[in-house]
């Protein structure tokens, strides 16, 4: 390729700053294609190769000005994505979540049953089962939707472990409870699980997420 | 005459020349520039932004594609949704060229002549 034109997109991809290394290789071959033909076209047409690579770097435009019109339509992309990305989190932690007390609810209930005198056993059972469900649910979400996975998969779960302790409220309210200890230690301890679940979750939709740009990252 | 393509034009223009078939970037301006017989200036440049937000849009898909001749180009073909937009656009660019075509009449200007001041 005519070295004008290589120092000419070089000049651009310095304007190309805050796209991704992928997206910016596939804009800048895109132009490389299309002054190559400028320049072929205006050598078939009698002009030197030196005249040709001018007058097509000319009709193409400034450099910095080409960069700023490159970014802003990737940041416009970019916006639409991570909101879509952030609502699509939202929903599949949400849906997974129902999903997951429909299929399992029978077996945990049949495991508290089973163990609720036995304190030891009924707190390691709804830990790990906590663990594995908040782990999967993040990790599902973090690889489907990745761009802003942490963020939803969090929101999702702060809104939705939110709901137990409404029922905690509701049930100390109408004397549900036997004294009001009881009810400030079965919420801390609510909390202190779904503190610990949400982190988990994030961890893992930060893991499935990451995995999941590494893939796009060579599929580009 | 020559002019330059108002920036708000050039994404109608590009999906009424993929209307016809799909092309490349560098065929795209060749036929801009052919369709308006040589009146209508751009810098080429500005294309590839405005390809960006119509492929965001889902108005138009592009893809990379082997050439006969040479190395291989992403050709852009427009999508149904493109179909639909590109009707309604030339309706839209048809309207505006009427209203200014009545505006010069009651002028006195429609015959192309203009009035000295």
């Amino acid at each position: 390729m005519h070295s004008r034109l290589e120092t000419y997109l070089t000049e651009v991809a310095n304007h190309l700053g805050p796209l991704p290394l992928a997206r910016r290789e596939e804009e800048l071959m895109e132009m490389r294609r299309h002054l190559e033909d400028a320049v072929s076209a205006y050598q078939e047409a009698g002009q030197s190769e030196e005249d040709a690579a001018a007058k097509a770097i000319k009709q193409f435009g400034m450099p910095e000005e080409l960069g700023e019109k490159v970014v802003w339509a990737w940041l416009r992309a970019d916006k639409r994505e991570n909101i879509r990305s952030f609502l699509g989190s939202v929903a599949c932690v949400t849906a997974l979540l129902y999903l997951g007390g429909i299929l399992f609810g029978p077996i945990q209930n049949d495991y508290i049953r089973k163990y609720q005198h036995d304190v030891y056993m009924l707190n390691i059972g709804m830990i790990s089962f906590s663990v594995i469900i908040c782990a999967l649910i993040g990790c599902f979400s973090g690889f489907v939707f990745p761009k802003r996975a942490i963020q939803g998969v969090g929101a999702a779960l702060i809104v939705n472990s939110a709901y137990p302790i409404y029922i905690m409220s509701h049930s100390y309210l109408h004397n549900m409870y036997s004294n009001d200890f009881n009810f400030v230690y079965s919420i801390a301890c609510n909390i202190c699980i779904n503190v610990f679940g949400i982190t988990i979750a994030v961890l893992s939709a930060r893991a499935g997420s990451r995995r999941r740009l590494r893939r796009k990252q060579i599929a580009w | 005459m020559r002019r330059d393509l108002p920036n708000g034009d050039l994404p109608a223009l590009i999906l009424a020349v993929l209307g016809s078939e799909p092309r490349h970037g560098y065929s795209i301006a060749r036929e801009v520039e052919q369709l308006s017989n040589d009146a209508l200036r751009m810098k080429e440049g500005a294309l590839y932004p405005a390809l960006r937000v119509l492929e965001q849009d889902g108005l138009i898909l592009g893809q990379w594609e082997p050439q006969e001749k040479g190395a291989s180009r992403k050709v852009y073909t427009l999508t149904e949704a493109g179909k639909r937009e590109m009707a309604k656009r030339t309706q839209e660019l048809h309207d505006y060229v009427r209203m200014i075509e009545a505006v010069l009449e009651k002028l006195g200007q429609g015959d192309g002549h203009a009035q000295p001041a």
